[in-house]
């Protein structure tokens, strides 16, 4: 039990009904896209101790129609948008930068904040991403460096707190000439 | 800060130390987390409006 660092990261580990709902989304999405699963979520994953009620998830930007086989087959597999669009009108949402959110029929929480990249560092997370075996199950998230540097640019106590669990964590494991490119791009110091 | 900090350090070496105990009451805050969260009664449309106050904040 517990983390193996490796390629993949491998965890075992009871799921709790987040990981469930995230593996049920991955394995709609998958089909569709590629993915990588960036922001709160990659830290509770290796074991933070805090909640969250939504998954943000960057896909590549793909065409209507595959957007729209991807719509139909989320709604024969149980989920359900919570904006009030229609599948054509939510590619609509992406494409102008923003997030669309899915969860399973009739429930709010959890959720799925789906996007297009819109910049650079997102573009860099899909590109980058990397594996983890979530007990037996694949799943990619974004590069640990990236999320380091990113949650330090966003600067809340949260995401501070976020970015010192993911360097302590993974700290003898870390790309440093990484996580300092992207803290250099991010205009952010790495203060640990 | 500095103290939470020093919680989050101790943490993760429990966490390395003892992975299922601490992923166990991990599992468990976060079902209760989320069951809270679905307690609270709000509307899709306030649900959405809420997340975009939170972003521009």
């Amino acid at each position: 039990m517990g983390i193996k660092m490796g390629k993949p990261i491998v965890i075992n580990r009871e799921l709790s009904e987040l990981d469930e709902f995230v593996l049920e989304v991955v394995k709609l999405i998958e089909k569709h896209a590629s993915y990588v699963i960036v922001s709160g979520y990659v830290t509770i994953l290796f074991g933070r101790s805090r909640g969250t009620e939504d998954v943000d998830f960057v896909i590549e930007r793909i065409p209507e129609q595959r957007f729209l086989r991807m719509c139909d087959e989320a709604e024969a597999r149980g989920f359900e948008f919570l904006n009030p669009e229609d599948c054509s009108g939510l590619y609509e949402m992406p494409v102008e930068k923003m997030g669309i959110r899915m969860a399973r029929r009739g429930e709010m929480i959890p959720n799925a904040e789906i996007k297009f990249p819109k910049d650079y560092f997102p573009r860099e997370a899909l590109e980058r991403r990397i594996p983890v075996e979530l007990s037996g199950r694949r799943i990619y998230i974004s590069p640990i460096e990236l999320q380091i540097a990113y949650k330090l640019y966003l600067g809340s106590d949260k995401d501070f707190e976020d970015a010192f669990f993911l360097y302590e964590l993974f700290k003898d494991n870390l790309d440093g000439a990484m996580l300092r490119e992207y803290a250099k791009r991010l205009d952010v110091e790495v203060p640990f | 800060m500095e103290e939470r900090l020093a919680f989050i350090r101790l943490y993760v070496k429990r966490l390395k130390e003892n992975p299922d105990e601490v992923f166990r009451q991990q599992v468990k805050l976060i079902n209760s987390f989320l069951q809270s969260a679905k307690d609270f009664p709000l509307s899709k449309e306030e649900y959405l409006r809420m997340k975009r106050v939170k972003k521009r904040a």
